[in-house]
């Protein structure tokens, strides 16, 4: 202890021992401890393809957060109220692979709220009818199926991004479906399946009630009071605006998050080229 | 009777009302008439004071006290208010006695009137008592006694032998602390009876028979939304009954 | 312009609740919208297990169980927005080391269940006299495809929306909302028309579950008074 009665020792030891107070430090100070500007995100990486066995799959890089998204296509029978529809199915995994809050066993209920919400907004993703081979009889069922390797916050932006990622780098073989012997054939022509409505998500994160920050990571997110996901399609529409957290966000401050996203959408779009 | 107020969580409370004409006398003046003191139910929020749980807005205007009262049915501990409970565990120093709130309350061995280390009643598991909470604190389990221990007399206290205990709302069984309860009043007109009304939700009556102990149960069940006169209307009914 | 009940684009269909229905429960509380109807009870504070227990707060713990069949994981989400929403509001520092569990139960829905589960919470833990920094109140809007906007859809009208919008607000601060949930395809604008008009409405049911509580209220301290 010196003469002044202040205690001095390392970053990582006070990251480590106060958490909260070593944030509200670079907060207070208009920054973050990764050196980020608030309504800055990290840096954005979309490799598709990255599994050849999977008939789509893209991954996904968000600063150090990691997801990936593999797509696997078979063929089934369609629904009876959708007879020329196909499906779409997406889960999130979320194990003790990817972070030490998550124990193994039977999915948490924060993977199951991600995989939920993912579920509902890929409603639109892709026209079903275009997964039809016959209809009535046989249809595409793709199940995306998306894994966080590494989770350093803001997994649901990484996990939407994979999902489209992956959806656009899926190629399915031509299918016929032969009425006699009710057996469907593939040819080795591979086609795409048009992706209706692009998303691009953006999250923010009310930080210890106060601060506004884009995009945040593992550290932040566990002092957040509210989140707040806006996701918007190509033509500027917004798709889905979701709050999360009891903590106040006004009116304007939303507005400018939008904006935010709106901009965000563009460096999204330049990343899945 | 007078206009009642009614707040809400959230509602803001204005506790100048009262305070005015003192503070035209006397301006500047922060003496211990000024000092708003908050019971059950409301919270100071930085400048103002806020209702937290739904009720009528008491005050008093010579202590300056405000409060709360609303009905409800978890029972929350606080020190000298008395409790029925029943005791579900027996440990070396002490019961663990189940008063309702949310742990577990402890009953030393000791506790007792003319209990020492050789000479301290022996309960069993699932005995009834009636005991005053001597500690409760939101980090700590409740503390009960069934003496009083600037005395060492039992006042009242101890275990409850025989009869039967039901449960009922904690507004209730606040109404019934009071000796005048139209309920017991009526009651006590007709039939004799030993009651104890534990503020946590919990009453035990006693009587001759059987009989008359589930009619005094029941009597006292009925009263929970009727008024002094339906009160005596309702026991006058089931002593016919009987 | 007319809607299926023929009622107005900004009209509540009818609301009805009713307060302590339960009791077997700390509080409970029915809430219905129309057809939607939601049941939520209340137990607490109790003993939190010792896994989940926290030493300076309490545990709130939300269950949603759907009107028919076993809990899915659409369920495990309204148990998060509730419970995010509440988590809050509910002054858990009070009772450390406890519970309080909501159980809240649809009994029918019929579009905006969201908005019901949440309002039948509220009410549900006034009733059990939970510490509550302020009330919660919620509506719904949907943008029907001819770009109306209409209050309180039932789900034929969601069905066929372009877009629905849930907001939840607390009472007497209405500088922001505490729960929003806006999904389909719209823009900037017909958002903010429904956050308008879900704040208008949420007043409305607030106004509502104040006569209600004071109905109660009042009926108890009559009887204590006299």
């Amino acid at each position: 202890m010196g003469e002044t009665g202040q205690v001095t020792f390392a970053m990582q030891t006070f990251e480590r021992i106060h958490p909260v107070e070593f944030q509200r430090r670079f907060l207070s100070q208009s920054t973050r401890h990764t050196g980020r500007e608030f309504m800055q995100f990290r840096s954005l990486q979309v490799i598709k393809g990255a599994i050849s066995t999977a008939q789509g799959s893209a991954t996904v890089r968000l600063g150090n957060t990691t997801v990936v998204c593999g797509i696997k296509a078979e063929v089934c029978e369609p629904d009876v109220k959708t007879p020329s529809s196909g499906y779409l199915t997406t889960n999130i995994e979320l194990s003790p692979m990817c972070s030490a809050r998550f124990r193994p066993g039977a999915p948490s209920d924060e993977a199951q709220v991600a995989s939920e919400h993912i579920h509902r907004l890929s409603a639109h993703l892709l026209d079903l009818t275009h997964l039809c081979i016959e209809k009535g009889r046989a249809a595409w069922s793709l199940s995306a199926d998306i894994v966080c390797l590494k989770h350093d916050g803001n997994v649901l932006d990484a996990a939407v991004i994979a999902l489209v990622a992956a959806l656009e780098d899926l190629r399915l073989p031509r299918a016929e479906f032969d009425s006699a012997t009710g057996m469907v054939s593939a040819e080795r022509t591979m086609g795409h399946v048009e992706v209706q409505r692009r998303l691009f998500p953006a999250t923010f994160t009310l930080v210890d009630d106060v601060y506004v920050v884009a995009d945040a990571d593992d550290a932040e997110e566990q002092m957040a009071a509210a989140s707040l996901l806006v996701v918007m399609d190509a033509d500027g529409k917004l798709a889905n605006i979701w709050k999360r957290g009891a903590g106040v966000m006004s009116k304007e401050n939303i507005e400018l998050c939008v904006q935010a996203a709106g901009v965000r959408m563009a460096e999204i779009a330049k990343a899945l080229q | 009777m007078a206009s009642v107020k009614i707040v809400l969580p959230g509602d803001i409370i204005d506790t100048r009302r009262e305070e005015e004409d003192t503070a035209q006398q006397e301006p500047n003046v922060e003496d211990e008439a000024t000092v708003i003191r908050l019971g059950p139910g409301l919270v100071q929020s930085s400048e103002s004071v806020s209702a937290v749980t739904a009720g009528v807005l008491h005050s008093n205007s010579e202590t300056n006290r405000w409060w709360v009262a609303g009905n409800k049915r978890r029972y929350v501990a606080a020190v000298g208010e008395p409790v029925v409970g029943v005791v579900v565990a027996r440990h070396g120093e002490g019961y663990r006695v189940d008063i309702g709130s949310a742990h577990d309350a402890l009953l030393p061995q000791l506790a007792f009137e003319g209990a020492t280390k050789r000479n301290k009643p022996n309960l069993a598991v699932g005995t009834v008592v009636y005991g005053r909470v001597v500690v409760a604190n939101s980090v700590m389990d409740p503390e009960i006694e069934c003496f009083n221990s600037n005395t060492g007399k039992s006042e009242g206290y101890g275990e409850l032998s025989e009869g039967f205990m039901f449960k009922c709302s904690l507004g209730l069984a606040r109404r019934l602390i009071d000796t005048k309860a139209p309920v017991l009043a009526a009651l006590g007109n007709g039939v004799p009876f030993e009651v104890a009304v534990g503020v946590n939700g919990r009453v035990w009556v006693n009587a001759e028979s059987v009989a008359t102990t589930i009619l005094v149960a029941n009597a006292i069940r009925n009263s929970e939304y009727l008024d002094a006169k339906q009160c005596r209307q309702m026991v006058k009914e089931l002593l016919e009954k009987q | 312009m007319s809607r299926p009940d023929r009622r107005e684009a900004s009209q509540l269909r009818a609301l009805n609740c009713s307060l302590g229905q339960l009791n077997r429960a700390d509080g409970s509380a029915q809430f219905s919208a129309g057809n939607t109807s939601v049941v939520s009870g209340i137990y607490g504070p109790v003993e939190a297990k010792v896994y989940e227990e926290k030493l300076d707060r309490a545990v709130v713990e939300v269950k949603f169980r759907p009107d028919i069949g076993a809990p899915t994981t659409k369920d495990k989400w309204m148990e998060s927005a509730i419970r995010n929403t509440f988590e809050r509001e509910i002054l858990a520092h009070l009772h450390p080391r406890t519970l309080v569990q909501i159980v809240v139960q649809l009994r029918e829905g019929d579009g905006s269940v969201d908005s019901a589960a949440i309002n039948a919470t509220s009410l549900a833990l006034v009733d059990a006299g939970i510490p509550l920094k302020c009330m919660v109140t919620a509506a719904t809007c949907a943008v029907l495809s001819d770009d109306t906007t209409v209050v309180d859809p039932t789900q034929e009208e969601i069905d066929a929306a372009r877009s629905t919008h849930t907001f939840a607000f607390a009472s007497g601060s209405p500088t922001g909302p505490l729960y929003v949930d806006s999904r389909g395809e719209f823009t900037m604008d017909e958002y903010n028309h429904c956050y308008d008009l879900c704040a208008l409405a949420t007043e409305r049911v607030l106004a509502f579950m104040r006569t209600a509580i004071e109905g109660k209220v009042t009926k108890e301290a009559k009887i204590s008074a006299a």
